[in-house]
């Protein structure tokens, strides 16, 4: 048993009605191997820093899993392997407090809240908008 | 990228909060750690601690891998 995360990249050709069935192609596949997912997001069409199969662009699509059985991980992966839409994927294993929440802002720099989700609901609903008020002040230090 | 300054104390210990953002999805963070070309900086140049650099390296290889960070970039493309 174990938590595991995959980015892969879509092909940047599909339409979007196209890459939504592919993406729910995929969960259905994952969940068909035991996969129980934990958060899924899209990070959207983004440019390659180098060509993978001569495609210059690509649609980046995460996601977090708990697996029962480890070994699942091999077939997960020739799934990956083996769908033409798919130009790239990694699998990597996480420990349990990286898993995102499954509202919809990510951050993975608070994983206290994560235990206390599992105690009381109401009251990580009041924390999630402090949250997103952190990501944003992280990411105009970037700039 | 820019070379976070020049000073030999390093930024994961004035400010713990950038633990964290090491990680292959910060790759816009990554950055500021890898050459122009690609390479990453040598944590004698950034003044990085060992304990980090050591992250900083394996997440930087996972950025590769999805394209997020290049491998190499030939300077006389651009």
């Amino acid at each position: 048993m174990g938590f595991y995360e995959t980015t892969y990249i879509l092909h940047p050709a599909l339409q979007e009605g196209r890459l939504n069935d592919i993406v729910k192609t995929i969960q259905k596949k994952a969940e068909a191997l035991g996969a129980e997912i934990l958060y899924s997001d899209n990070w959207g069409r983004k440019k390659l820093a180098y060509l993978i199969d001569k495609e210059k662009y690509g649609t980046y699509i995460f996601l977090q899993y708990k697996l029962s059985e480890s070994s699942n991980l091999k077939e997960l992966s020739s799934e990956f392997e083996h769908n033409p839409n798919v130009l790239r994927y990694l699998n990597i294993k996480i420990d349990k407090e990286d898993v995102f929440e499954t509202s919809k802002k990510e951050d993975d720099s608070k994983p206290i809240n994560n235990v206390k989700e599992s105690t009381s609901d109401n009251s990580d609903k009041s924390k999630e908008p402090k949250n997103n008020e952190d990501k944003d002040s992280n990411s105009e230090e970037e700039k | 990228m820019a070379i976070l300054g020049k000073s030999k104390i390093c930024p994961f210990k004035e400010d713990a909060d950038l633990i964290k953002k090491i990680n292959y999805k910060e790759y816009k963070f990554l950055k500021k750690f890898i050459t122009d070309q690609g390479k990453i900086i040598p944590a004698h140049v950034t003044g990085v601690s060992a304990k980090y650099q050591r992250l900083i390296t394996n997440e930087v290889k996972k950025a590769r891998i999805l394209a997020l960070l290049p491998f190499v970039v030939d300077p006389r493309q651009n």
